[in-house]
């Protein structure tokens, strides 16, 4: 109703002019009502005394006038809020305390809400992203080359086929990531991360450049001139946003392209790419071959098409296409998923959901503790709350002030929480950068992030001050007049409320401690695992040799050779090789075969993890073969193909043989049916433990020239600073080839901090949360135990009186305690055991059950000494005396 | 206040005040003399009381008021029906009337 409203604003904006109005028409009653009584005789005094009389009080008049109008509420909340915050002022450190704990939950909870929105809600920045979907195919014959996320890409074949029979999508387009060094005549080279693209992807995507143009269907032609598209930050650090780039030539990956155009800020698609050549320039693609799965589709469904749909016509497809081409296509099935699942892992998801349950934790642990605070509090006050409703105060009004100090905490709660918010958001930013999150990823305070906040503040408000002022207002005046002056009997249903309350807040904290120490110790344990090599001042870098200029084997070969003799010459460095991947990454796994074992039917072989090495590999990570010789130059070369086992390898499949002169072989998915060759094993090295919680693996080390891939790992172990040496790496690597650049250099330590970086960053989130929720257990216990002390001094007066000694009273106080604490440790250590299935967590560990119950334990002997200790130091008469 | 006056049961002064206001805009004073002389002064409506029911029907959008000139020159406020409270006086009234028919006849039956 407009004129409600019209008229609510008008007496509260306006309220001087309303109250004025008010006065004008009551008197203008009145005076019109002397006049009549004076025109019919009367004289003025008795007029107007009975004018009076027949209108009633004015005042109270007055009063129904403003209530009819309906602000009575506001002005009484007015009051409310201005009484609360003179009270809250007045007990200065009840408030703090308050404070302190909201703001603590709230920017916890806030934090925690930004990355959920960035991660999970707020999605992909695609025009309708939930019609873009991935694409791939799945070998039902050989599950295992799928990799954890259970798909492959498509051949160029696949691609173009669904391209053209699948009617399911408006379009369908093709990606594949790359690094793409840079290099011009005038810039030193840089490498970048960049991606292959269809010509139609960013179409598809809906992005257009914002200089230059797009990708013509001329650039994917087989034999165009090569043209590449540069991201925003390139253009402008690298090129210094010079419109004349665009039509000039560079150089990517050795190969000269035109510059066509420079795509907006903050895109970086598929992940972080900052570079974009058309699909034609991809080397792996040249061949075209069929079975190199190389090509990442992305589809965009037609209006009203499900997934299972889209899905159901590709089935159909992968059957004609495994039907027309058996020897590349046989059990090669499609699958469609929606486009945010691949870059968001299930187990991210998952942790991040667990962080979110953490805060949410830590907000009702907060919660309990102020409502237990706030229930002690209002304990003292429930004789001035009967006088109040003794002298007319309704229960609902009695409810809404309490609740109104509720608001005035929350409020103050939230502003000083959005500050700590700001806070750990940049902190947990700094943090996440550092793991190359995908481009679309920010961690912002946004509208909903505070939109939640607010809802937070009042949620809150709601939750830790409704119950307190239910039952403190709930109070039969009588009893409660009668009941207060003596402090002996307390209310017991205020006793049940704290009690339960101290109890799931002792639960809860159980739960985050039990988290935290599960996560920090699969943590520890990871680093506690590399006993086996000296990870200090080993360098560790990676170099990608361009296929299109080193096309043949031994053209990689060739450089490999090169490389390593300038590095064994190299002043400064004691040794340097190269391999396959650092030590302590994940390595690829293969098939073995043991020359004279047969395997039985329907058993898979063995898999073991192969790393190619170069010449100075052992040497370089100082370690020593235990049996057998290192590779020599004539290793890998036909005829003399050999590998070195390490000793879990020699344990697991030569028990009680000597390995030295067996001969394996290896099959990778890519073998068309062909045979592989034999390889004899040549050496036994010493085991690398990758880490503690798989275990160690069987490996087989086989020389460079046997598997020559273009992409490697460089290992330089330095006598002095390890990151001095680079400068002059790089001019070696410069003076083989001027357009390769050496990238991802990082010392072994930092690589596997990095690696770690689930543990670090979650394990700690879980620690801090965890220790805050530890901070309020003990001052919440610390509370309701210096309450129930105060509530029973006259008790234990007279204990003391009739003879109770220290060790009685004092457990008169801790019995509470301990019990809360016993129910609480039983109704969290189930919770414990739920959080430890949680990914990156050890399995629950009665060890560190043990120790944070311990801890708990001790939390809370520490928060209920100073009370009890008072306890025990009361003077008996003087607690009698006590009223 | 003589026994004979009768109050009035709740809800009812709106009735009242809207009739009252049916045949033209009157201030507060007026209405009040108006419902003495009509009810033969047999309902005992304290004056006062009048303001905040004015005032409520106002919110409600029934009647709206508006300054002007009484007959001996004062500024006054009269309130006059809207639209809405001409309506909402058809409908009470025959909810009374219905009401009072129903309780008469039980009144005399039973």
């Amino acid at each position: 109703m407009l004129s409600d409203w019209a008229i609510r604003l008008r007496s509260l904006l306006r309220r001087a002019e309303v109250e004025h109005e008010l006065d004008d028409e009551l008197r203008f009653h009145i005076r019109q009502q002397v006049e009549s009584y004076e025109q019919a005789g009367v004289d003025h005094d008795e007029a107007v005394r009975r004018a009076r009389l027949e209108f009633g009080g004015l005042e109270q008049v007055k009063e129904d006038c403003r209530d009819a109008r309906g602000t009575r509420w506001l002005e009484e909340t007015v009051q409310d809020l201005r009484l609360a915050t003179r009270l809250l002022t007045k007990d200065r450190w009840f408030t703090l305390a308050v404070v302190l704990v909201l703001m603590l939950a709230i920017s916890v909870n806030t934090t925690v809400f930004a990355l959920v929105d960035g991660a999970l809600i707020r999605g992909l920045p695609f025009e309708h992203a939930d019609r873009i979907v991935s694409l791939g195919t799945r070998n039902i014959r050989n599950p295992i080359v799928h990799g954890p996320l259970g798909y492959q890409a498509l051949s160029s074949r696949e691609y173009e086929d669904w391209r053209h029979s699948a009617t399911a999508f408006v379009d369908i387009a093709g990606y594949a990531d790359a690094t793409m060094n840079l290099s011009d005549d005038t810039r030193s080279p840089e490498r970048f991360r960049g991606a292959y693209v269809s010509v139609n992807a960013f179409g598809l995507l809906g992005r257009q450049p914002v200089v230059g143009r797009n990708f013509q269907d001329e650039d994917d032609r087989p034999g165009a001139p090569p043209v590449v598209m540069l991201g925003y930050r390139v253009w402008a650090a690298r090129y210094d946003g010079e419109r004349a780039i665009i039509g000039q030539t560079v150089r990517v990956n050795g190969t000269p392209a035109v510059v066509i155009g420079v795509m907006p800020a903050r895109f970086g698609f598929p992940l972080t790419a900052e570079v974009w050549q058309p699909l034609a320039q991809m080397a792996e693609l040249r061949d075209r071959s069929p079975d190199t799965r190389v090509v990442n589709g992305l589809g965009r469904l037609t209006d009203g098409t499900t997934i299972a749909r889209a899905q159901s016509e590709l089935d159909v497809i992968a059957d004609r296409l495994e039907r027309q081409f058996p020897e590349t296509n046989s059990g090669i099935r499609s699958t469609v998923w929606p486009y945010g699942d691949r870059y968001i892992a299930p187990q991210v998801t998952l942790i991040i959901a667990a962080l979110m349950g953490a805060v949410v934790f830590v907000l009702l642990i907060a919660c309990a503790n102020i409502a237990n605070l706030l229930l002690a509090r209002a304990a003292q006050r429930s004789h001035e709350i009967s006088i109040r409703m003794s002298l007319g105060a309704t229960r609902w009004r009695i409810v809404r002030q309490l609740l109104s100090e509720s608001v005035v905490l929350a409020a103050v709660g939230g502003v000083a929480g959005y500050a700590g918010s700001i806070a750990g958001v940049t902190q947990l930013w700094n943090v996440l950068e550092a793991s190359n999150p995908p481009y679309w990823l920010q961690l912002t305070i946004d509208g909903r992030t505070f939109v939640f906040l607010t809802a937070l503040c009042l949620g809150t408000a709601v939750l830790f001050g409704l119950a307190p002022a239910l039952d403190t207002s709930r109070a039969n005046a009588n009893d409660s007049l009668k009941e207060a002056p003596r402090t002996g009997t307390g209310g017991v249903r205020v006793r049940r409320w704290t009690n339960a309350l101290m109890i799931a807040e002792i639960a809860l904290t159980l739960v985050l401690l039990a988290a935290a120490g599960f996560m920090m110790r699969s943590f520890l344990r990871s680093y506690s695992a590399r006993h086996d090599l000296d990870t200090s001042q080993l360098l560790t870098m990676r170099v990608e040799l361009p296929l299109l200029k080193y096309r043949t084997a031994e053209q990689r070969i060739a450089f490999v050779q090169a490389f390593e003799e300038r590095l064994a010459r190299f002043n400064g460095v004691a040794d340097g090789t190269i391999a396959s991947s650092v030590p302590f990454a994940p390595t690829p796994r293969r098939e073995l075969v043991v020359d004279g074992r047969s395997i039985a039917n329907g058993d898979r072989p063995p898999r073991v993890s192969t790393i190619t090495i170069g010449s100075r590999f052992f040497q370089t990570l100082d370690l020593h073969l235990i049996r057998g010789r290192a590779f020599t130059s004539l290793d890998g070369t036909a005829g003399h193909e050999t590998a070195i086992v390490n000793q879990q390898f020699a344990a697991a499949f030569f028990p009680n043989e000597d390995p030295i002169g067996h001969r394996i072989r290896l099959t990778s998915q890519n073998a068309r049916g062909g045979t592989t060759p034999w390889i004899a094993i040549a050496g036994v090295s010493p085991t690398i433990h990758r880490d503690v919680t798989t275990g160690a693996e069987p490996v087989v080390y086989l020389p460079y020239r046997e598997q020559p891939d273009p992409l490697m790992a460089v290992l330089v172990r330095t006598a002095s600073e390890a990151t001095a040496i680079v400068p002059l790496l790089r001019d070696e690597v410069r003076a083989l080839d001027s357009d390769l650049p050496l990238f991802d250099i990082k010392t072994l330590d930092e690589r596997l901090a990095f690696e770690r970086w689930p543990q670090r960053v979650f394990g700690t989130m879980f620690t801090i949360f965890a220790c805050i929720g530890m901070v309020m257990a003990a001052i919440g216990l610390y509370a309701v135990t210096a309450y129930s002390v105060g509530q029973r001094t006259q008790e234990i007066g007279v204990r003391m009186a009739l003879g109770a000694a220290a060790p009685q009273v004092w457990w008169l106080v801790l019995r509470r305690v301990m019990l809360q604490l016993a129910i609480g440790v039983a109704v969290g250590l189930p919770g414990a055991f739920i959080v430890g299935r949680l990914p990156w967590m050890d399995s629950p560990d009665p060890f560190i059950l043990i120790f944070v119950v311990l801890a708990l334990w001790i939390v809370a002997a520490v928060a209920s000494f100073l009370p009890a200790r008072r306890a025990t130091q009361l003077d008996p008469l003087s607690a009698l005396r006590c009223q | 206040m003589t026994e004979s006056r009768l109050d009035l049961p709740q809800g009812t002064v709106d009735l009242l005040l809207l009739k009252t206001l049916a045949l033209g805009p009157r201030h507060g004073w007026a209405i009040s003399e108006r419902l003495r002389q009509i009810s033969s002064a047999t309902l005992h409506i304290r004056q006062g009381s009048l303001y905040p029911a004015l005032h409520r029907l106002e919110r409600r959008g029934w009647i709206k008021a508006r300054w002007g000139t009484s007959d001996n020159n004062r500024r006054a406020k009269y309130y006059e029906l809207t639209r809405r409270g001409r309506a909402e006086l058809e409908t009470q009234a025959v909810a009374w009337r219905k009401l009072s028919v129903a309780i008469a006849q039980v009144l005399e039956t039973a």
